[in-house]
């Protein structure tokens, strides 16, 4: 204690050296927790992956025996956000809000997963409906359009336009995109459809065999229609036409027809598209949902426009425009310029993920499309809903 | 310097000296960390900014508190 003020120096020196020192460590003990810490879990769990079945493929193209579920993973907000507004999108549909004349779930995309549902309503149906839908779909981003002047669709006058034959048909199997008929209607043949037994059908639209909207249909899937029995025609050129099968079901309100084959020609699970052909199976209603989140087109091959491409606008839809009568499971995508008349029956499809040069999956039939001033897309009755309701499958 | 036996016997005095301080300084630090990570993952901050929060975080509480203590030195 001679010399007060060095060794007050010497311990402050020696202060500021132990307060680095405890400093050192405890930020090397702070890091050493914050990297045991399980920060990966809990940043993981909000961003959790989900496994969906995105289609329902045959390991064997040819043989029905064989159809198995395919899986993927998926951003689980992504998938919350989507299976979310599928329900309050149910709720919409089941409430049968009238003016309203279609509406489907139109998926986000991965990075902003948030989905929303469009809803298509008469001008004078538009404020009361609104109202009903802000309490309806409170959970849901909803975007309405008005649709004025939903006119009949004019006759259009089909006999001056060209049909686009297929080239090289590999006869007596008839692949889908080929032109097909009655009478005097022009429609476009699918793939095969498989029954439950595995039996296979000619398909096309329902609405080739004029039975409209209107008749009766109580008894859903009898073969009670004005078409049955009648013969389905393919047209292989310019010069020959021939019987491909006969109606035996008819399904109005999926606007399809299967035919049974006659003996002269065979459906065949392919359609007659430039690049991959075989037809191994058909999306799932989450699987559409997929791919119209990474902007994935389909494409299509029909007797009118022949080859088409575009993207996916709204999944699960709902479509009231034609008739009295609403259909639901129905698929928006592509464009005024991707369909015409003539292209009904054909499907929609794109390259199956796991054989992208050989095998396609089908999306959905396209039966018709806006005609009005305002929307811009096809339609027509998916491939999930035709197996739930009416137990086929591509 | 003393030899290693100095050493050792140094450190243990000194931890000795400062038992309860390095205590408190583990579980301080130690709640400090799980606070930053129900932050980091509330905010969805991205992950590199939690290792050094982490590590600011104890270096400026240790200058808050003050140094350690040589043995004899007191509380």
């Amino acid at each position: 204690m001679s010399d007060d003020r060095a060794t007050t120096s010497d311990d402050d020196r020696a202060t500021t050296r132990r307060q680095l020192l405890r400093a050192a460590v405890n930020g090397g003990v702070a890091t050493g927790i914050a990297a045991l810490s399980p920060i990966d879990d809990v940043l993981a769990a909000g961003d959790d992956a989900v496994t969906i079945t995105y289609a329902y493929a045959r390991e064997d193209p040819a043989d029905p025996a064989t159809l198995r579920p395919r899986t993927k993973t998926v951003p689980g907000d992504w998938y919350r956000a989507v299976t979310g507004a599928f329900d309050v999108h149910d709720r919409l549909v089941d409430a049968d809000v009238p003016g309203l004349l279609g509406s489907a779930v139109v998926p986000g995309s991965y990075d902003a997963p948030m989905a929303s549902i469009a809803v298509d309503v008469l001008p004078d149906a538009e404020s009361v409906l609104t109202d009903g839908l802000h309490e309806l779909l409170r959970s849901v981003e909803f975007v309405t359009t008005v649709v004025e002047g939903l006119d009949p669709p004019g006759d259009t006058d089909a006999s001056d336009e060209t049909i686009e034959y297929v080239d090289q048909l590999p006869l007596p199997d008839v692949p889908g995109g080929v032109p097909c008929g009655h009478a005097d209607s022009l429609g476009t043949l699918s793939p095969s459809l498989f029954d439950e037994s595995g039996r296979r059908y000619f398909v096309t639209s329902n609405h080739l065999f004029g039975q409209t909207d209107g008749a009766d249909e109580t008894s859903e899937g009898s073969s009670e229609g004005d078409g049955s029995d009648e013969s389905l025609l393919v047209y292989v050129d310019e010069k020959s036409e021939r019987t491909a099968g006969r109606v035996a079901d008819q399904f109005p309100k999926q606007d399809f027809v299967l035919a049974r084959p006659t003996d002269e020609l065979r459906p065949t699970n392919a359609v007659a598209a430039p690049g991959p052909s075989t037809v191994a199976g058909q999306f799932t209603r989450i699987g559409l949902a997929d791919l119209a989140a990474r902007g994935e087109p389909l494409r299509k091959v029909g007797a009118r426009t022949g080859y088409t491409e575009g993207q996916i606008h709204g999944v699960d839809g709902v479509t009231c425009y034609a008739g009295d009568r609403c259909r639901r499971g129905q698929l928006r995508w592509g464009s005024e310029s991707t369909f015409d008349d003539g292209d009904s029956g054909s499907v929609n499809f794109r390259p199956d993920p796991e054989r992208p040069d050989e095998w396609v999956l089908v999306g959905g039939l396209n039966n018709a499309r806006t005609w009005w001033p305002g929307q811009n897309f096809t339609w027509g009755t998916a491939a999930y809903q035709m197996t739930a309701v009416n137990g086929v499958h591509f | 310097m003393a030899g290693d036996d100095g050493a050792a016997r140094g450190l243990v005095g000194f931890l000795a000296a400062n038992r309860r301080r390095v205590l408190v300084d583990v579980l301080a630090i130690a709640v400090w960390v799980v606070l930053l990570l129900g932050v980091v993952t509330r905010l969805g901050w991205p992950r590199w900014v939690y290792y050094p929060l982490a590590f600011a975080g104890a270096v400026a509480y240790t200058f808050a508190v003050g140094s350690w203590r040589r043995p004899g030195e007191g509380e």
